[in-house]
């Protein structure tokens, strides 16, 4: 058997505990700043560091840049001439390779090809020209591609195509 | 200043948590109070003619005892009890019956009554009593410091700590008052407070209140077979006084706590008040139907020396 009257008093402290608690807020709040503002420092301080060596990369890569752009027009130029350069010595090397009895009416050389075209009087005389043509150096795929009767009289018109090679570069740079 | 403090050596007490309250008797002159503490009961009086609360926080203090609460037996005469019979604290009803029995009881407002509940085998025993009159009597010990989170009155702490299944009459005597109370440790009958002149040799008044008491308890269906006395005074002649009248024994609980004085009794209860009954003799309703009854046979047990007077103030 247990009684209690007691009566529950009244809680005096609210104004106190209240302003504890602001008080508590308002440092947990300076401190919390305090503590964002030394952060962001901190992340300020590396994205400069970040930034100076992003500046010091660049200027090394323009640095680079200089010295590497002559080589990279000299390898332009080569590249460029193994792709439309011919040698023009094979155009003197033509003539010499032609029998007595065979005429050179044109040649025409342009990006690596070569057309010839001839008279002769005797169609042996066009297969001596083409085949003396295919061991003329700077020339490769030598090819008789029409061998007609030439009007009225006896001979031959014919043509000729050819690979013209590019030339050395000893050549091709003088 | 205070008076004597008895201490004892119990043993190894273990004074829990919930324990940890000043229990203080107000209900009979000189005021008592009683506290466990270190393992050890430590009791005493607070004197007239000055504040009870600042004397009690010196006694305290002198006994190298921290800030207790208070658990305050106030008298019984300044509340009011009655039982509303068939019913149980299980529902909720009953609280707001009892709530209105006591403000009519007490010709006040509902909201001026404070009631406190309780379940006895008769139904639901409540006691009431005007909430100014407990603000009263809690003023000086908040005044002071001390946290009151128990008030209850003194017949009802007395008659637990006693323990007694059986109904017997308890005669407090005091400085110029007695205190009657009837009752078992789970009932209360009657409590009666009669003062008395004992320089004039009324012993006989107060034999005559106790048989009227034995006679309304009888008329009640209970038979009274033991009066306990105790308190301050003359006891001797007071026992003497009642001698036939039924088995007349010192007032002591009906377990061992010799380290406990008859008169700090209600106050070492009060300060137990936290203490919950065993749940096995609540079931079985064996004597010593108390916490404090188990408590102290522990005690008892384990009780190493005998009481010995620690501080005189």
């Amino acid at each position: 058997m247990k009684h209690n009257l007691a009566i529950r008093q009244p809680f005096r402290h609210g104004a106190l505990l209240g302003w504890l608690l602001v008080a508590g807020v308002l440092a947990g709040g300076i401190t919390w700043g305090s503590m964002l503002g030394t952060r962001l420092n901190t992340l300020t301080d590396a994205i400069n560091a970040e930034s100076a060596r992003i500046a010091d990369l660049q200027v090394q890569v323009r640095a680079a840049e200089r010295v590497a752009t002559p080589k990279r027009q000299a390898q332009a130029i080569m590249a460029a001439l193994n792709r439309d350069a011919v040698d023009p010595g094979v155009v003197r090397r033509i003539e010499p390779a032609a029998p007595p009895d065979v005429w050179l009416v044109s040649a025409n050389l342009s990006r690596g090809r070569l057309l010839i075209d001839g008279q002769a009087l005797a169609w042996q005389s066009i297969a001596a020209f083409a085949n003396t043509l295919s061991r003329v150096p700077g020339l490769a795929n030598v090819q008789l591609t029409s061998l007609q009767v030439h009007g009225g009289g006896g001979g031959y018109d014919f043509h000729v195509s050819a690979d013209a090679t590019a030339p050395s570069p000893q050549e091709a740079l003088r | 200043m205070v008076g004597r403090v008895f201490a004892a050596t119990v043993g190894e007490i273990r004074v829990g948590r919930r324990w940890t309250m000043v229990g203080v008797d107000i209900s009979l002159r000189p005021w008592a109070w009683a506290v466990a503490a270190n393992g050890r009961w430590v009791s005493g009086t607070l004197p007239d003619g000055r504040a009870p609360a600042p004397a009690l926080r010196e006694a305290l203090e002198a006994s190298h005892i921290g800030d207790r609460a208070v658990a305050l037996a106030v008298p019984t005469r300044s509340v009011s009890w009655n039982t509303l019979p068939g019913l149980r604290l299980r529902s909720r009803q009953v609280r707001k019956a009892a709530v209105l029995a006591a403000a009519t009881r007490l010709r006040v407002e509902p909201r001026d009554a404070v009631v406190s509940l309780a379940d006895t085998p008769g139904g639901v025993l409540f006691t009431c009593a005007e909430r100014s009159a407990i603000e009263a009597l809690i003023a000086p010990w908040l005044a002071t410091g001390f946290a009151v989170p128990v008030v209850e009155p003194a017949a009802i702490t007395l008659l637990r700590g006693v323990g007694s299944v059986a109904p017997v009459v308890i005669v407090r005597a005091g400085e110029g008052e007695v205190e009657i109370v009837a009752g078992s440790h789970d009932h209360l009958l009657f409590a009666r407070h009669v003062p008395v002149a004992w320089a004039g040799g009324q012993t006989n008044a107060v034999k005559l209140e106790v048989d009227a008491t034995i006679d309304a308890a009888r008329k009640d269906g209970e038979t009274i077979e033991r009066v306990l006395v105790g308190g301050h005074g003359d006891l001797d002649a007071l026992m003497a006084a009642f001698q036939g009248t039924a088995s007349v024994v010192e007032l002591s609980p009906d377990y061992r706590m010799p380290e406990i004085a008859p008169w700090a009794v209600t106050a070492a209860s009060a300060a137990l008040w936290k203490a919950a009954v065993p749940r096995k003799l609540r079931a079985s309703g064996a004597g010593g139907a108390s916490s404090i009854s188990r408590l102290f046979q522990t005690v008892g047990r384990r009780r190493s020396g005998s009481a010995e007077e620690t501080h005189e103030a």
